[in-house]
């Protein structure tokens, strides 16, 4: 009646449910303790813009047209301590370009970006920062265009849901072209 | 043979009754796969992570959860896409989305743990993914469980093993 496997099967039944109640413990408190937490808004600045042209893609395909790429430098000050909690394994956090143009209403450009491991980490103070993506638009023109800037964040947990966020805008305008 | 000596002492219904149950737990698997796939409207709506393209947020192994929303894509998403003639699915984070006037979206991916974007992983000359490219978007995460799959397809002998292990223990165990 009792053999061996059958206390094996049961107690391994009994460890697996355990372990899943607790990681769904886990995973309900997450957005929870973001909930309570809230991060307050971040203070971006744009120091510099610079438009020039060059091809999307390769190095190597010059099937690509010339296109305006803009070069953004800004300073960002940041406090996202307050979204780290025991269920965020890591903070993806970027800084978004938004802007509208005739042929295509929204546009969301990443031009920086960076991965957030530790609690430490999440203290951001960049100064004169140089945009890691350039950004270009389908139309090859940017000169003129008027953009956002805004800080958003992705909260990767250890187990759960994925949640996303977002604070902040910064009017930017793309000068002309610089040769 | 203790096994075979129990086998030989069930009935023809006993067997049919085993060879039902086991049908049951297969079918019901199905009907919970089919069913998810309903409910979140993508194919395929657990997959589990290959790569290391995605570390440190994504390791090899695994499981992530997707929907396919009617909504459109939004920037930082991480989807799950299909290029075109290649089999393997890729899971990356979407940096750059532009949308024409009828909603139509075009869109750049990036692997976090990648130094550039995909456009090497495109097929020749593709700029952009498009929204019917989209397998689904990752909406949750557990993490290691799908070590089980990887582990699997790497010594396919495993499967024989463990499908005969399970047929085993469905055929021979009674409530008695």
């Amino acid at each position: 009646m009792f053999s061996l496997a059958q206390r094996g099967n049961t107690l391994f039944a009994f460890l697996v449910s355990v372990l899943f109640c607790v990681l769904g413990a886990v995973a309900l408190s997450g957005p929870v303790l973001l909930a309570s937490a809230p991060v307050g808004p971040p203070h971006i600045d744009v120091a510099k813009v610079l438009v020039k042209q060059g091809r999307r893609g390769g190095y190597y395909d010059y099937s690509q047209p010339v296109t305006e790429m803009a070069f953004v430098h800004f300073n960002m000050v940041a406090d996202l301590t307050p979204h780290w909690n025991w269920n965020t394994k890591m903070l993806f956090v970027y800084v978004v370009a938004e802007y509208s143009t005739p042929a295509h209403p929204t546009n969301q450009v990443v031009i920086w970006d960076d991965l957030i491991t530790a609690k430490e980490d999440a203290e951001i103070d960049l100064r004169n920062q140089l945009s890691e993506y350039m950004t270009s638009d389908m139309g090859n023109k940017l000169a003129g265009i008027q953009a956002n800037l805004s800080l958003h964040w992705n909260i990767m947990p250890h187990v759960g849901i994925l949640t996303k966020e977002r604070s902040g805008s910064v009017p930017l305008v793309f000068p002309k072209v610089t040769k | 043979m203790d096994a075979l000596k129990s086998l030989s002492r069930l009935s023809v219904r006993q067997l049919a009754q085993q060879a039902l149950n086991f049908c049951l737990i297969v079918s019901s698997a199905l009907m919970i796969w089919k069913g998810l796939s309903v409910v979140t409207n993508s194919e395929s709506p657990i997959v589990v992570v290959l790569s290391e393209s995605m570390e440190p947020a994504f390791a090899r192994g695994d499981l992530l959860f997707l929907t396919l929303p009617s909504t459109p894509v939004t920037i930082g998403d991480i989807c799950v896409f299909k290029i075109q003639d290649k089999p393997i699915p890729i899971v990356h984070r979407v940096l750059e989305i532009h949308a024409a006037q009828n909603g139509s979206q075009y869109m750049l991916t990036k692997g976090d743990n990648n130094p550039t974007n995909d456009r090497a992983l495109y097929n020749p000359g593709q700029m952009w993914i498009r929204q019917e490219d989209v397998v689904g978007k990752v909406q949750g995460f557990l993490p290691h469980v799908g070590m089980v799959t990887i582990l699997l397809n790497d010594h396919p002998q495993l499967k024989v093993v463990l499908l005969g292990v399970l047929a085993l223990f469905v055929l021979f165990s009674r409530e008695e």
